[in-house]
């Protein structure tokens, strides 16, 4: 076996609720490229053709880099892989953090979800073994996607979350899936999850990712993260992923409006300069000890009409 | 005259959008913006020499870090973060 990966993989059927394992050639996963190569090869594997992208017969991948769970920085990220429904097309979308790492050291290179849920549901997946729970009220609620993390962090501890909002759930064909703060965002794949009926999935694995060569990766790990804080990425840190915009508008890159056009006549307003400067006024005005009132209005649960 | 148009960290650093500056190559143009912009250098130039993680746009079309490259009067120069991505 490769290092990196566990040649492996866990197909649960939303259904019944059983997860089982699966193998992967090792032929096969070194012809991928990464999580998107494997989520890809997966989702083509696992559907039938001119299946619906928001139909029982769907398939939602998470799939993992063999990059994900050693000790290079900036490698704990997951792809989400399905047809989006935005798009009919394969639709990949990327997150980062403690999800993706717990995910994959249940032991599995990916994670295959197939069918739908009988009732909005929340799928706990313990070192692979799943278990699905009712979603109960947080299912219908438009409480923000960061209060129904909190519920769930509290309601099962241990778990790592993905979760979809209100907007997966009515099945909006751009809705996004996030988890720990971070968001899946592109094609609309949170409506698929949606359309499964799964409100969220929780992962807990513990299990350590192979490495072929030890002491060459932790040495590589360790130039990576010095070089990672370097001036090459001082953008990032300044401004964020956000800090290409205005430079991608002012040379005419910017991709506007689904790629019709290739800059936008606000960029301006939204570039990253100016957003920093925004936090920097926020952050200078903001009280110390936010009102009761404020708290309370973002945390109570409202039902949809 | 040249026109250098900043963009993410030289902007918030230089507190600046655009500096004019007599040049006929693009060192020269560097170095009269280390000069105008004090707090440019030497991260992102250091005397004529671009810092290796920034390059420039000459008018939108040239991509380059040659300090030799010729400059025109009227010429605008847009500098880049050599990386992109997210």
């Amino acid at each position: 076996m490769a290092g990196g990966v566990f040649g492996e993989y866990l197909r649960v059927d939303l259904g019944t609720g059983a997860a089982e394992r699966v193998g992967v050639d090792d032929r096969v996963a070194r012809r991928l490229v990464g999580g998107v190569g494997l989520g890809a090869w997966l989702l083509l594997r696992e559907t039938p053709a001119r299946f619906d992208p928001l139909g029982p017969d769907a398939a939602v991948i998470f799939a993992f880099g063999p990059l994900l769970g050693t000790p290079l920085t900036t490698s704990a990220k997951y792809t989400l892989v399905a047809k989006s429904p935005l798009t009919d097309r394969i639709g990949d979308a990327l997150s980062s953090s403690r999800f993706a790492l717990a995910a994959k050291r249940m032991g599995v290179d990916a994670m295959v979800l197939r069918g739908q849920a009988a009732r909005p549901s929340i799928l706990l997946l313990d070192e692979g073994v799943a278990t699905l729970e009712p979603a109960g009220e947080l299912w219908g609620s438009d409480l923000p996607v960061s209060e129904v993390g909190r519920l769930l962090a509290a309601r099962f501890p241990g778990y790592d979350f993905a979760l979809i909002g209100a907007a997966g759930e009515r099945l909006v064909r751009y809705a996004g899936v996030t988890n720990d703060g971070r968001h899946a965002g592109r094609g609309g794949l949170g409506a698929v999850l949606g359309a499964k009926r799964l409100k969220a999935i929780g992962v807990r694995g513990a299990r350590r990712v192979p490495l072929a060569d030890v002491a060459r990766t932790v040495a590589l790990s360790r130039d990576l993260a010095k070089r990672s804080l370097g001036p090459a990425t001082e953008k990032y840190r300044e401004l964020g992923t956000i800090g290409n915009l205005a430079t991608f508008n002012r040379l005419a890159v910017l991709p506007t409006r689904n790629f019709q056009e290739s800059s936008f006549e606000g960029a301006a307003a939204v570039s990253g300069e100016v957003l920093a400067a925004t936090r920097r006024r926020g952050a200078a005005r903001a009280s110390p000890a936010p009102s009761a009132a404020s708290t309370s209005s973002r945390s109570s649960p409202a039902r949809r009409r | 005259m040249v026109t250098i148009e900043l963009f993410g960290v030289p902007r918030l650093r230089a507190g600046r959008e655009a500096v004019t500056v007599e040049a006929a190559c693009l060192g020269e143009a560097m170095a009269a913006l280390g000069v105008a912009c004090p707090s440019l250098a030497p991260s992102v130039v250091d005397g004529e020499r671009l810092s290796p993680f920034y390059l420039v746009a000459v008018n939108g079309i040239h991509l380059t870090a040659d300090a030799a490259h010729p400059l025109r009067d009227g010429d605008v120069v847009v500098l880049l973060a050599a990386d992109a991505g997210g």
